[in-house]
């Protein structure tokens, strides 16, 4: 081409552009996905059977050998097949455009046969005589127009050619290396792509390599933003998702899945199975992206994340529900969705969401699962199959001052988090088997106040029949009546010396509890605010254990007293999904997520 | 045993990768030369085929060395055995 034209560097001429067979670099890509899908069951094979198996069989110092063997080698195949999936994807964004600019080239090529032009080998454009001249009236010379590659960047030249094939001329020729110039840079981006994209020598999947993966993903989403479209339906509702996702073929799911592990994770009506297989690629690349930073925050989310992994390789324990990974993220505090037990499947559904001072750290990934983990299999005694999730699908508020920040904290998280929480409730009704799924959405502390929020939206939480509030400092509504799901199917459990659950008493202000965060003119001044009010009245509205609220209050443990052992403890807080230290407290709310609130023990209104 | 069988498997299921490979690549390879992606792509498929292959043989030798613990165990089992087969017991009643 000519100098002119800005391909030269690259040595790509139109006749070559016309020539490449996108057809074939789809068929590569077909071959990159077979291979990945390949390496996707023999981790699938490793981590489903040969693992278990091992773990349930054989003990002894050779077997262990072997499973730490199978274990680097699932590693290993996991790293394959995401970066296999990558080379698809490349591959047919790729040929996504390089085909567009052959249709551009090919635009202007037969524009230029039908005027009888000619087109260069270096793309510039003969055009013949045509047109009058004004002093002899014979036709105007023909001439021949080089193309620009970046219109505008030339300024016209004031001349207007007078022969009227000069300006087709000119413009078929722009075309031609406007369509080179394009291709040449295509070609450019996904080389360097490629070239990131080769395998790290040797068999070890170290974290570096999950950070590199991570980069590469990113990369490769970004350059296939075209080819993909992100089609993905963040608008939609949750059945249209399902919808969508069900009218894909197996190739464009597996497209989507190697390309947005992260949006397909955390999609709201995608099956469970999908999501989880999505999150668990999403939860290495989020640790390899983590790993390559050391702010605290990052080291916080990583430690959790971790620990979410080794749980989801571990397995399951004999008679545990299985572990499904619906959400994870490093947004904000950290997001992390786990069920145990399939949602998908279940005929009965709870989803418990945490409260004040809940993050994506280890403190969560160990006890906020493990209270969903109780309630599953809690629930699991009662007749159908049950699933218990944990959600953490929002900021809850922090408060490193303990108390005091909650009787700052505005309503704004709840009502952010309720939306999200809705969505997301609406997600698993849609994606259910059953007609008609028994769901129960349970809030714990400032969850409370979060799954009270989720409610105050037209028709209440999808698919949701039962609510249940424990240690709740108010959820924004000052009647059971006002949750969407009729007062009877309100539960409350207030333990006696839970301190959320009651505005703290002049005399606990005197005291000045500096170590729950009760002293400090700050909290008198809230405190003071908050004492006004009516007398069934908690830190966001009407108590919920009170009779006038109209819930129905189960019996939970006392918990232990605020200042009892010699100093202040607000464990009493955190103690209603433990089956050690409150037993009474789970067996009701497994009941109730069974459908078997009828059987459950009662205790008076506050 | 079933885990070294397993392993096995495993060899077989990875045994087509190359030729797959190879075929997906055909219209690619004979066209290369237009763009410099696709000479890249040749070093990409290179490094993977190598990687595949390492994992597919230490798939194979995982699988030896668990048939090799099984036997290891069951030639232990056979000598504990054969151990107590040698020692005279007084035998009550003939039968044990």
């Amino acid at each position: 081409m000519s100098g002119r034209s800005g391909g030269a560097s690259s040595g790509l001429t139109w006749s070559v552009l016309r020539e490449v067979k996108c057809a074939e670099l789809e068929q590569a890509a077909d071959g990159w996905g077979r291979v990945s899908n390949r390496a996707d069951a023999a981790r699938d094979r490793i981590e489903g059977q040969l693992l278990p198996g091992l773990r349930d069989t054989q003990r002894g110092e050779a077997p262990d050998a072997a499973v730490r063997g199978l274990r680097r080698l699932g590693m290993n195949f996991q790293y394959i097949y995401t970066e296999c999936g990558l080379l698809r994807t490349t591959l047919n964004s790729l040929a996504h455009e390089i085909k567009t600019q052959q249709r551009v080239l090919q635009g202007a090529l037969d524009d230029a046969a039908a005027l009888r032009f000619t087109v260069h080998a270096d793309g510039s454009v003969t055009y013949p005589a045509a047109g009058e001249g004004l002093v002899d009236g014979k036709p105007l010379a023909g001439g021949t127009a080089s193309g620009v590659p970046n219109p505008g960047m030339v300024p016209p030249s004031g001349l207007v050619a007078p022969n009227p094939n000069a300006g087709k001329a000119q413009d078929i020729a722009d075309r031609v290396a406007q369509a080179v110039r394009a291709a040449a840079d295509a070609d450019w981006r996904y080389t360097r792509i490629l070239r990131s994209l080769k395998a790290h020598e040797g068999l070890g999947v170290p974290v570096a390599t999950w950070t590199d993966a991570a980069a590469d993903a990113a990369a490769v989403r970004d350059a296939a933003r075209g080819y993909l479209r992100d089609a993905i339906p963040h608008d939609a509702s949750p059945a249209e998702r399902k919808a969508w996702w069900a009218g894909l073929t197996d190739e464009q799911r597996e497209e989507y899945l190697a390309v947005y592990p992260d949006r397909i994770g955390n999609l709201d009506g995608i099956p469970a199975l999908v999501r989880d297989a999505a999150n668990r690629d999403n939860l290495q690349l989020l640790m390899g992206k983590l790993e390559g930073r050391d702010d605290d925050d990052s080291a916080t989310k990583l430690a959790a994340l971790r620990e979410i992994d080794r749980q989801l390789r571990a397995g399951p324990k004999a008679g545990e529900p299985p572990m499904y990974l619906l959400g994870i993220g490093d947004q904000g505090n950290g997001r992390a969705i786990v069920s145990y037990g399939n949602p998908d499947t279940a005929r009965n559904v709870a989803a418990y969401v945490p409260g004040l001072n809940t993050a994506l750290d280890k403190e969560f990934a160990e006890g906020d699962l493990k209270r969903a983990r109780d309630l599953s299999i809690a629930s699991n005694r009662h007749g159908a199959p049950a699933a218990a999730i944990t959600w953490l699908g929002y900021d809850a508020p922090q408060s490193p001052d303990g108390l005091r920040s909650l009787a700052v904290a505005a309503d704004g998280r709840a009502e952010e988090g309720g939306r999200a929480f809705h969505e997301f409730m609406g997600g698993i009704k849609a994606a259910n088997d059953h007609e008609d799924p028994h769901m129960t959405a349970i809030g714990h502390s400032y969850g409370s106040r979060t799954v009270g929020g989720a409610a105050q939206h037209p028709g209440g939480i999808p698919g949701v029949d039962e609510i249940v509030f424990v240690g709740s400092p108010g959820v924004g509504v000052d009647s059971a009546d006002d949750l969407g799901v009729g007062r009877d199917h309100v539960f409350v459990g207030a333990a006696a010396n839970d301190v959320v659950t009651k505005l703290p008493s002049k005399a606990e202000s005197v005291l000045g509890v500096a170590g729950v965060g009760f002293g400090g003119p700050a909290a008198a001044y809230a405190f003071g605010d908050l004492v006004d009010r009516r007398n069934d009245d908690v830190w966001f509205g009407r108590d919920p254990a009170s009779e006038a609220f109209g819930a129905r209050r189960f019996e939970v443990g006392d918990g232990p007293p605020l200042i009892g052992r010699g100093k202040p403890t607000i464990d009493a807080h955190s103690e209603y999904f433990d089956p050690e230290l409150d037993k009474a407290s789970v067996d009701n709310m497994a009941l109730i997520a069974a459908g078997r609130s009828h059987k459950i023990k009662t205790e008076d209104a506050r | 045993m079933r885990a070294a069988g397993g392993a096995d498997q495993l060899v077989t299921l990875l045994g087509p990768v190359k030729g797959e490979l190879d075929v997906a690549h055909q219209g690619v390879t004979a066209g290369a030369g237009a763009l410099s992606a696709l000479a890249e792509l040749g070093a990409v498929r290179a490094s993977w085929e190598r990687r595949f292959e390492d994992a597919r043989k230490e798939c194979g030798s995982l699988g030896g060395k668990m048939r090799a613990v099984v036997r290891g165990q069951t030639q232990a089992n056979e000598a504990v055995k054969s151990g107590f087969d040698g020692v005279k017991t007084p035998s009550v009643g003939g039968a044990r």
